[in-house]
C-alpha cells in the first residue's frame, strides 16, 4: 500500500482509532495484523519470505541471549546473518550476478550458464532484513535483551508505517516502546498530523512534479541533451530523491507518531552539509548510522593507519551503493562518495582551507549532484553518456529548449515553457521550506489563522496540483 | 486544554471540507462552461448547445479525417465534428446516448470508426474531459463500464477527481468563467476537426517495420451495445452512417484478422439497414502523402476522404 493513496487514506485512520479503542494487550495484535494487511497489499506470496527472516531471528535471538559459550554465539549469529544477507542475495542479487558471471563466461569462450531467475524484488526487502540483522547482532553484543514476545518481535520487523523503506530501527529505540501502553495525545497527535501533511506535500507537489521534467532528460539520455539541461535536470534530481524519501520518512515518523511511537529521524536538511561527511551525517540517517555501527567500526572505524581508514571507508561506501541496487551505477555512486570523502580528509590533514560557508554549501551539494547521475540513470553507458555531456562545452551548451519535429512549441526539458518555469520555480520554494524547518518558533508564534492558511495551502496543493501518475516512491526498489 | 485542542481540530477540518467543497463547486461550474478542446465537445453534449444537421462521432480517425467544411459545402447542411481523440466507440457511447436524448435537429450520424472500435477496453482515456458531466448517468454508464472503480471513484469521492487531472482541467475552468462573463463564444473555423498539416512523419516506417503482426479482438458485449445504439438512432428517426476509416495499407497487413472486423461493422449494419463505407480499401491508403501517421490522415488525406463521404451521404434518401 502507497502512503500517497486512496488506501492509505482509509487505512490510516480505521487503524488508529481501532488502535485506541482496543485495550493494551491486544493492540500489538491490531498492529501485526494491519502490517500484514499493508505488506500484502504489494504482493502476498513475499510475505512467506518476512515470516521465514522473523521465525529465525527470533529464535537466534533468544538462542544467542541463552548461549554462554562465545563460539556458539557468534555461530548462532552468523547463521542469522548468513540466512538474511542469503535472502538478499537471492531476491536482490542473484540475476545480477548470474548476469556478470555468464558476460565473463562468454568473454572466455567457455560453457556452461546460470540460469536466470524470474523473481520480482520483494518490496522493501533490504530494509526489514537490516532491521532484523541489527536486532540479533544488537542481542549478540549484550545491547538488547532478546525479545521473548514474538508477536512483538514480529511487529518490530513488520511496524507498518517503517516496514518497506524505514527509518530502519534499532531495537533498542523502537521494541520497548511495543510494551508500553499508548495513550492518545491530542497534541502528539496533531504533531504527527502536520508531519504527514509535510511528507505528503514533499513527494506529491515537488518530488513527483519534479519527476515529469527530470525522467523526460534521464530516460532518452541519448538526444542530445545541453550540458545545462543534463545539469538542471540533476538538481531537479536530487531535490526529487530527497523530498521523494525524506518525504516517505516523514509520513512513517508521523503516522507512528499519531499512535505514540517515536521512529529515529532519518534526514537533517542534508543539502546545507559543508563536506561530504557532514552530508552522510544528515542523508539516510538510519541507514549510515547502521553502516557505521556494523561494518565501519567493526573493521576498525578511524583508529587505524590512514591507509586502512581510506579503504575501510571506500568499503562501507561500495557496500553502501551495492544495497541500493543490484547495477553496476549504484557501485559506482557509492565509490564516488568514498573518494569524494577520503580525498577531503586527506586534503584536510594535508591544509588548512579555509573556505567560505556558503562556498563549501555549494561545493558539497555539486558534489552530491554528480554522484546523483549515476544514482539515477538506468546503465552505466546512459550514466557516462550524461556525465561527459556536463563538461562538454560547444556552443549550444545553454540550449534550454528543444525543437519539436512537428512544428509543435518547443519544449524545456520535456515540458512546455510555462511548466518549466513553474518547476523551475520549485527549487527556492524547496530551499525556503528547508530553511523554514529551521524557524519552527517563529511559525508557531505566527497567528493561528496564518498557520491554517499555510496548513490549507499545503492540503488543497495536494488535491489540486498533487501528481499521482507516478505514485510509487523511489526507496521502494531498494 | 485537550478539549479545547479536539475542538480545534474539528473545526479545521469542517473548515477544510467547506473550502474544498466550495472550491470543487467554483472549478466544475467552470469547466462545465468550457469551450475549448474535448471537454468543450463533452460539454456541447450533455448541454445540448450545439444541434448540427449531420453530426460526426469517432476517436481520433475521425476528428482529424473528417472535414466539417467540406461536408457542409457539399451538403449545404451544418455539420459538426464531435469525434474524440482517443476514444472508441465504448467510450463515447454514452455521449451518443445523451445526445439522441436531447437532440432534435440532428438529421445524420456518422460514427467514424478504427479497427479497433469494437474491442475491449480497460482503462479510460482522460477521464478529465468528462469529469464535469460525470454525474450525467449516461457519460457515468460508459465510463464504468470501461474502469469501474476509477468511475465510481470520480463521481462518489469528494476531491477524488482531481487526482486524475492536470492543469488543462483548471485551464478549462478558466475559459469557463472568460467566456461567460465576457459572454464570447468559441469561434470554432474548423466545427470540432483538427485538421493536421503535418506529412509522413520520418520515424513511422520504421514503427511499422518493428511492430508485431497481432489479432484485432472483437468483444461481444461490445457489437452488443452498438447494436442497440444503432436501434436507437433509427427509434430516434435520424439516419446513419458507419465509416471504417482508412489506414495505410503496410499497416494494416501487420492486423491478421481485419475480415472479421469489416464483416461485424457490415452486419451490424446491415441488420439495422443502415449505410457502411469501408474506406480501408481506397487507392488511397496506399499511398504515404495522404497520411502523417499510420492510422491517421493528414489535412490533404482527410479532404479526400470527406468529399467521398459527401457523396456518399447525398445518396441516402
Amino acid at each position: 500500500m502507497l502512503f500517497n493513496s486512496l488506501e492509505f487514506a482509509l487505512f490510516f485512520p480505521i487503524v488508529t482509532i481501532l488502535f485506541f479503542l482496543l485495550p493494551h494487550k491486544f493492540r500489538w495484535l491490531l498492529l501485526l495484523l494491519a502490517s500484514c494487511f499493508f505488506y500484502m497489499f504489494f504482493k502476498p506470496i513475499y510475505i512467506l519470505i518476512l515470516i521465514l527472516t522473523i521465525v529465525i531471528d527470533y529464535f537466534a535471538g533468544i538462542w544467542i541471549e541463552k548461549t554462554v559459550n562465545k563460539k556458539h554465539r557468534k555461530r548462532l549469529l552468523l547463521l542469522s546473518i548468513f540466512v538474511n544477507v542469503g535472502i538478499l542475495v537471492v531476491f536482490k542479487y542473484y540475476n545480477f550476478l548470474a548476469d556478470n558471471f555468464n558476460i565473463v563466461m562468454d568473454t572466455l569462450h567457455t560453457k556452461g550458464k546460470i540460469p536466470m531467475l524470474n523473481i520480482i524484488l520483494p518490496i522493501g526487502l533490504s530494509f526489514h532484513t537490516f532491521q532484523a540483522m541489527s536486532y540479533t547482532i544488537e542481542v549478540y553484543r549484550g545491547n538488547q535483551k532478546a525479545e521473548k514476545h514474538f508477536g512483538i518481535y514480529a511487529l518490530y520487523v513488520m511496524f507498518y508505517p517503517q516496514l518497506v523503506a524505514g527509518p530502519i530501527e534499532r531495537p533498542q529505540n523502537i521494541l520497548h516502546q511495543f510494551h508500553e501502553e499508548k495513550k492518545f495525545e491530542i497534541n502528539r497527535f496533531k504533531s504527527g498530523l502536520k508531519l504527514i501533511l509535510w511528507g505528503l506535500f514533499k513527494k506529491v507537489v515537488i518530488a513527483d512534479r519534479l519527476a515529469i521534467a527530470v525522467d523526460s532528460i534521464y530516460n532518452h539520455p541519448f538526444e542530445n541533451w545541453s550540458g545545462l539541461v543534463v545539469i538542471i535536470a540533476t538538481v531537479f534530481f536530487s531535490i526529487q530523491i530527497y523530498c521523494d524519501f525524506s518525504g516517505y520518512s516523514d509520513i512513517a515518523i508521523g503516522t507512528a507518531r499519531c499512535m505514540g511511537f517515536n521512529l529515529m529521524v532519518n534526514f537533517n536538511q542534508p543539502y546545507f552539509s559543508k563536506s561530504i561527511s557532514e552530508f552522510w551525517s544528515r542523508w539516510h540517517i538510519s541507514l549510515s548510522t547502521w553502516f557505521k555501527d556494523y561494518i565501519y567500526i567493526p573493521l576498525g572505524g578511524n583508529r587505524v593507519r590512514p591507509i586502512r581508514l581510506y579503504l575501510n571507508l571506500l568499503i562501507v561506501f561500495i557496500i553502501s551503493g551495492i544495497w541500493h541496487g543490484a547495477n553496476i551505477t549504484f557501485i559506482i555512486w557509492g565509490a564516488l562518495h568514498g573518494f569524494f570523502l577520503i580525498g577531503s580528509l586527506i586534503l584536510n590533514s594535508k591544509y588548512q582551507i579555509k573556505i567560505n560557508k556558503y562556498l563549501n554549501i555549494l561545493f558539497t551539494f555539486s558534489l552530491v549532484c554528480l554522484t546523483w547521475i549515476f544514482f539515477r540513470a538506468n546503465n552505466i553507458t546512459e550514466a557516462k553518456h550524461l556525465f561527459l555531456s556536463i563538461f562538454n562545452f560547444n556552443q549550444d551548451y545553454f540550449l534550454l529548449n528543444k525543437a519539436d519535429l512537428h512544428g509543435l512549441p518547443d519544449t524545456y526539458l520535456g515540458l512546455p515553457l510555462w511548466r518549466f518555469l513553474l518547476t523551475l520555480l520549485i527549487i527556492p520554494l524547496f530551499f525556503i521550506l528547508e530553511i523554514m524547518k529551521n524557524k519552527k518558533d517563529y511559525f508557531y508564534s505566527l497567528p493561528f489563522y496564518i498557520r491554517w492558511i499555510i496548513y490549507y495551502f499545503m492540503i488543497f496543493s495536494l488535491i489540486f496540483f498533487g501528481v499521482y501518475k507516478t505514485g510509487q516512491f523511489i526507496y521502494f526498489q531498494f | 486544554m485537550r478539549k479545547k485542542s479536539i475542538r480545534q481540530l474539528i473545526f479545521f477540518l469542517i473548515v477544510l471540507i467547506v473550502i474544498g467543497l466550495l472550491l470543487d463547486f467554483i472549478i466544475e461550474k467552470g469547466v462545465k462552461r468550457s469551450e475549448i478542446s474535448w471537454t468543450g465537445k463533452v460539454n456541447k453534449i450533455c448541454s445540448q448547445k450545439n444541434e448540427p444537421q449531420i453530426a460526426i462521432f469517432g476517436s481520433s480517425v475521425g476528428e482529424v479525417g473528417i472535414s466539417p467544411m467540406i461536408l457542409s459545402r457539399e451538403l449545404k447542411k451544418n455539420v459538426y465534428n464531435f469525434s474524440i481523440d482517443g476514444t472508441p466507440f465504448i467510450q463515447y457511447e454514452g455521449l451518443i446516448k445523451e445526445f439522441l436524448n436531447k437532440n432534435e435537429k440532428t438529421e445524420i450520424i456518422v460514427l467514424a470508426e478504427a479497427y479497433f472500435s469494437l474491442s475491449p477496453k480497460n482503462e479510460i482515456t482522460e477521464i478529465q474531459r468528462y469529469l464535469a458531466n460525470i454525474n450525467n448517468d449516461n457519460v457515468y454508464n460508459s465510463l464504468l463500464y470501461i474502469q469501474p472503480d476509477l468511475a465510481w471513484k470520480c463521481r462518489y469521492l469528494p476531491l477524488y477527481k482531481y487526482i486524475t487531472t492536470d492543469q488543462t482541467y483548471f485551464m478549462n475552468a478558466f475559459d469557463g468563467y472568460k467566456r461567460y462573463f465576457s459572454g464570447n463564444e468559441l469561434i470554432d473555423s474548423n466545427f470540432g476537426q483538427r485538421p493536421v498539416d503535418r506529412n509522413w512523419e520520418v520515424d513511422e516506417d520504421l514503427k511499422i517495420k518493428e511492430s508485431k503482426y497481432f489479432d484485432i479482438i472483437i468483444d461481444s458485449q461490445i457489437v452488443n451495445k452498438y447494436d442497440s445504439i444503432l436501434k436507437k438512432t433509427k427509434k430516434k428517426n435520424k439516419k446513419t452512417v458507419i465509416v471504417l476509416m482508412p489506414v495505410f495499407t503496410m499497416v494494416s497487413k501487420k492486423y491478421t484478422n481485419l475480415e472479421p472486423v469489416r464483416k461485424a461493422l457490415y452486419n451490424l449494419a446491415k441488420n439495422n439497414n443502415v449505410k457502411f463505407l469501408d474506406f480501408t480499401t481506397l487507392e488511397l491508403c496506399n499511398q504515404k502523402e495522404y497520411f502523417y501517421n499510420s492510422n491517421h490522415l493528414n489535412r490533404k488525406g482527410a479532404s479526400i476522404i470527406s468529399n467521398i463521404l459527401a457523396d456518399s451521404i447525398r445518396c441516402i434518401k
